[in-house]
């Protein structure tokens, strides 16, 4: 065998996830329901990391991070007497933080200098009509990236390859491979099938690796 | 002996679900028995992966501490009851 899978998102990013010995969430959203606000605020600092992030990741800004943060934990407690438990506590709460974030987004597109061009059509590898790749590639830059990692320019490339992914692309990259959510928690926040977070995943992967390999001279 | 996948599409089409683990075992020992048939495909799969560990640690960020503490004072506020940390972070696992 050649390589192997690396597994999904490597665990010191599932933060959020409940330690051994912790109160379940499942309970202190039971006792958050009856007034204890410790336990809302225990809540609070078990899932603001995750929050945090998808927040970020979807209004691109730190400021709107803030406020998605705010709102989606104030519209949590207020909502938290409907909380059935039917769903995870924390695809509840990343559910309304994305819609936080989306009301965001919307608002701020229909201001005229919101407006950006519309990024390219992603590109992935080409294939022969046999099916073979073609061209293939000419270097393995994999081993050359370890030594790359704090290089600037290689930042750089990666900063503009990503930020020229189209949105949804680009949300479920980061969400998935920087900051460690699985699939069907992407799924839940953004709306998506886990079939289509998978999907999307893939394509922009495939994109960043054309945009990364011109970087290396592939 | 599986039979590999035919075509280097058929693998990189498949390539997302076998580096997350979740392509199915039949499916990924054909991908791995052309892998070890296609020094492209390997090539293209060592280079696909370096892809995610460079993005994750480019662009991997984590809250900041005033945030933590600007979203704690915020719900003090507007949450009857709430108790924050001591510290004030927000950080309590």
């Amino acid at each position: 065998m050649a390589d192997t899978p690396t597994g999904t998102a490597p665990a010191e990013q599932r933060e959020q996830e409940q330690a051994p010995g912790q109160i379940p969430d499942v309970e202190l959203v039971r006792r958050a329901q009856q007034g204890d606000g410790s336990a809302f605020a225990e809540l609070v600092g078990r899932h603001q990391r995750q929050l945090y992030r998808l927040a970020l990741r979807m209004t691109g800004s730190e400021a709107d991070a803030q406020e998605v943060l705010q709102e989606a934990f104030l519209n949590a407690y207020q909502k938290l007497p409907n909380f059935r438990g039917e769903a995870q506590f924390s695809s509840w709460l990343y559910r309304i933080a994305a819609n936080s974030a989306l009301m965001r987004l919307r608002r701020k597109r229909r201001a005229p200098d919101a407006l950006t061009d519309q990024p390219l059509e992603l590109q992935g590898p080409r294939f022969s009509a046999e099916g073979y790749l073609d061209p293939p590639p000419r270097s393995d830059w994999s081993q050359r990236a370890d030594e790359k990692m704090m290089d600037r320019e290689l930042g750089t490339a990666i900063d503009q390859a990503v930020n020229g992914l189209p949105d949804d692309y680009r949300t479920v990259f980061l969400l998935k491979d920087v900051d460690g959510l699985s699939n069907e928690e992407i799924a839940d926040a953004l709306e998506l099938t886990v079939p289509a977070v998978k999907s999307r995943l893939h394509r922009a992967r495939l994109a960043l690796r054309e945009k990364l390999g011109e970087f290396f001279g592939e | 002996m599986t039979n590999p996948l035919e075509h280097c599409a058929d693998c990189v089409e498949l390539l997302g679900e076998y580096i997350d683990g979740s392509l199915p075992k039949e499916r990924a020992e054909a991908l791995e028995a052309h892998l070890s048939l296609c020094p492209p495909c390997i090539t293209f799969v060592r280079t696909y992966k370096a892809t995610r560990s460079l993005c994750r640690h480019q662009l991997a960020r984590e809250m900041p501490p005033e945030l933590k503490m600007s979203l704690q004072l915020f719900l003090a506020k507007n949450v009857p009851g709430y108790q924050a940390p001591d510290d004030g972070s927000g950080e309590n696992n």
